[in-house]
């Protein structure tokens, strides 16, 4: 199955594109689409293993974690949860 | 560093100088603490504080800098102004970075306390030790940019000062007071207060760095303290974006003010990338290791996410280009930005539910009309037609019919400052509830509420069990009371909350780190539990300050929008603040704060902040 990630900030500018498809085997997990997304863009690795808080995670509208199970054709919010001002 | 305390009557021109007291800087550091005991002693000395006109000559203003500020510390270049508020009624506060206050110290202040009313306009010049009493004339009526371009010209190029702008002159209840191009003390209307004195503005004319106790130690501490935090992503990213850069998230998770709150999402026109492209530099103030402003390329500074969800967003203008037209507009007639989308937000939805009509307004009222928005904000400066009521601003309700205050989204009769729409995080909205100053994110927002750290992170740093469900009501109120403390102690030194422990991030400067800066600044010796002491004093005192100005338990609420409507779209629909359940979490966080259950301070503790009014 496909999965169409999208990537907020910062984490698009260390791929240097907004979207990635990533193919992987039905019923793959947000983690395993995440893996996939760094094995394309290895800078990214860092970005999202910080340590001051994982990306938050979306499909559609709602939100899913590392562990949930992906659809085909499931697009895949990858954002930074901050909210300061 | 042992610097001066002045006090003037504009009445008068009595000038007062004393070295500020020892005792008083162990208790509150400086900056906003100390200035809550002055506001608290003059508005006392003044009579009944709820009497005091705040636009009279009886509201003390006072500028005070942090105990670090304009040392080398880390980022510490901030200072508090302080009165009562004319938006609000109640304590009034504002927190404002750049170069100023450095400028105020080294002239030989920690801070400045002004009383009464000139007859004519005056600024003050701070040199050397000295204050003077200056004719304002030829400032009077000048842009925010332009009076601090005369007042360099007239005193050198080192001169920096700290200004209002037009709307201050005409006392519009939401004058900020400016230094720089967007530096703003924007919040409660402290620029009106300024206006009211006919106080155009106080030019500081430097002079020698500051004389720390250990130069050595301090010069160490900023060295490895700047390296720690430059480990931090939250850091690295605000230096390359900017704070726009939170639009794209709460924009996706469906928690951007939009509309006045009747939406809570709006165009992607607005995310970083596109403020990005009008962008050519990024800025710092005073020892900053950051650079989280924009110069753009409109003439002006910013946006700051704030500004662009509020005049964006919430007024339904997409264009990145006229969001920020409108950011320098509001900063050179010298107008709090969160304040003027939330009150202008406001003023459109009356429009469209036909509460308001044509006959008030002059005219039209749309969603994303930039012409009309842009004409209506110089309306507000100079107290123009329709301009002249929304110069009230939370105050036109008493203009308005009575069910317009169903739609204004304030509390305490502040405009939230923030374009975050707290329905579905809870901890955000009991933060706003609470917040001394009223509706506003930098007095206690638990930012780290969403952060998803596991649960021993979340122990270790507050200490108490908290839930790490930000929709969850319980487990929140220690965490907002925490966050209270330390973001109060930030305000003391005059550092910035984008260093500070809590705020994005876990790994900033916390309480033990400000007590190696405090060491070696001024000899002072405090272990992290007496600094955490501090914050919670600063709090009480605010709280007694705003008890003895009339509030109650009842005025820390949220508004009705955020109980009755639940937010519509995107992640966070179907989410609202469940009234009882809100209950709760008030009684909890009065719990962890030591207060009362109907919000007053035990009178013991009353009897140590009245036993520092004898200092």
């Amino acid at each position: 199955m496909n999965i169409i990630l999208h990537l907020g900030e910062p984490f698009w500018r260390c791929a240097g594109t907004r979207q990635v498809t990533v193919w992987l085997p039905e019923g793959a997990t947000a983690a395993e689409a995440l893996a996939a997304l760094v094995q394309l863009h290895p800078a990214l690795r860092t970005e999202l293993d910080d340590a001051e808080g994982p990306p938050a995670l979306f499909a559609g509208d709602n939100q899913v974690w590392p562990e949930t199970p992906l659809q085909d054709g499931a697009h895949l919010y990858i954002l930074w949860a901050m909210s300061g001002g | 560093m042992r610097l001066n305390t002045a006090l003037i009557d504009l009445t008068t021109g009595h000038i007062d100088i004393a070295p500020t007291p020892q005792r008083l800087m162990r208790a509150l550091l400086g900056g906003r603490g100390m200035n809550m005991h002055y506001l608290r002693y003059h508005l006392r000395a003044a009579g009944d504080p709820r009497a005091v006109d705040p636009l009279g000559p009886d509201n003390p203003l006072i500028f005070g800098a942090g105990l670090l500020t304009g040392t080398i510390a880390p980022n510490a270049a901030r200072f508090n102004v302080s009165a009562k508020s004319p938006e609000s009624l109640g304590l009034g506060d504002a927190n404002c970075g750049g170069f100023f206050a450095a400028a105020m110290r080294k002239a030989g202040f920690d801070r400045l306390i002004v009383l009464g009313r000139a007859e004519r306009p005056v600024y003050l010049l701070l040199q050397e030790g000295a204050v003077s009493l200056c004719a304002a004339e030829g400032l009077w009526g000048t842009t925010a940019p332009a009076a601090q371009a005369l007042l360099k010209a007239a005193h050198g190029p080192a001169t920096v000062s700290a200004v209002i702008g037009p709307a201050g002159e005409h006392q519009v209840r939401m004058a900020s007071v400016m230094t720089g191009l967007k530096n703003t003390a924007g919040r409660g209307g402290m620029g009106a207060v300024m206006g009211s004195k006919n106080l155009k503005a106080i030019a500081a004319c430097g002079g020698k760095p500051l004389v720390t106790a250990d130069p050595a130690a301090l010069s160490a501490a900023r060295k490895e303290q700047t390296r720690y935090l430059q480990q931090s992503k939250v850091v690295r990213v605000l230096g390359k974006l900017g704070t726009p850069f939170l639009y794209e998230v709460s924009n996706h998770l469906g928690a951007i003010r939009t509309r006045n709150s009747q939406d809570n999402h709006f165009a992607d026109t607005l995310v970083a990338a596109e403020i990005e492209q009008y962008s050519d530099k990024m800025l710092a103030c005073t020892s900053c290791v950051v650079h989280c402003r924009h110069r753009n390329t409109l003439g002006g500074e910013g946006p700051e996410y704030s500004t662009v969800g509020l005049l964006g967003a919430n007024l339904g203008l997409a264009p990145a280009q006229q969001v920020i037209a409108l950011n320098n507009l509001v900063n050179d007639l010298g107008l709090d930005a969160s304040s003027v989308g939330t009150i202008l937000a406001w003023a459109m939805e009356l429009y469209q539910r036909g509460i308001i009509d044509d006959s008030l307004t002059g005219g039209p009222l749309e969603w994303g009309d930039y012409e009309r928005i842009h004409a209506l904000i110089g309306d507000i400066a100079f107290r123009r037609g329709f301009g002249a009521v929304l110069a009230e601003s939370t105050q036109a309700k008493r203009l308005f019919p009575p069910e317009a205050a169903d739609y204004l989204i304030a509390v305490k009769d502040l405009p939230q400052s923030d374009p975050h729409d707290v329905r579905y995080i809870k901890s955000f909205a009991l933060g706003i509830a609470v917040a001394s100053r009223g509706a506003d994110h930098l007095r206690n927002r638990p930012t780290l509420d969403i952060l998803n750290l596991p649960d021993e992170v979340r122990q270790e740093i507050f200490g108490v069990e908290t839930s790490a469900d930000p929709t969850a009501y319980e487990g929140k109120a220690g965490m907002v009371a925490w966050h209270d403390d330390i973001y109060a102690v930030a305000d003391c030194l005059g550092v910035c909350k984008f260093v500070t422990h809590g705020f994005n991030s876990p790994n900033l400067l916390g309480y033990g780190h400000f007590a190696e800066l405090i060491q070696a600044a001024t000899g002072m010796a405090l272990t992290a539990d007496e600094l955490r002491g501090v914050g919670r004093r600063v709090v009480d005192l605010e709280r007694q300050i705003n008890l003895e100005l009339g509030r109650t338990r009842a005025d820390d609420t949220l508004p009705k929008r955020y109980f009755d409507d639940p937010m519509p779209a995107r992640v966070t629909r179907g989410h609202a603040i469940d009234r009882a359940k809100f209950q709760i979490m008030l009684d909890e966080y009065y719990a962890a704060r030591g207060w009362t259950p109907d919000g007053r301070l035990p009178a013991k503790r009353l009897a140590e902040l009245d036993e520092l009014l004898e200092a």
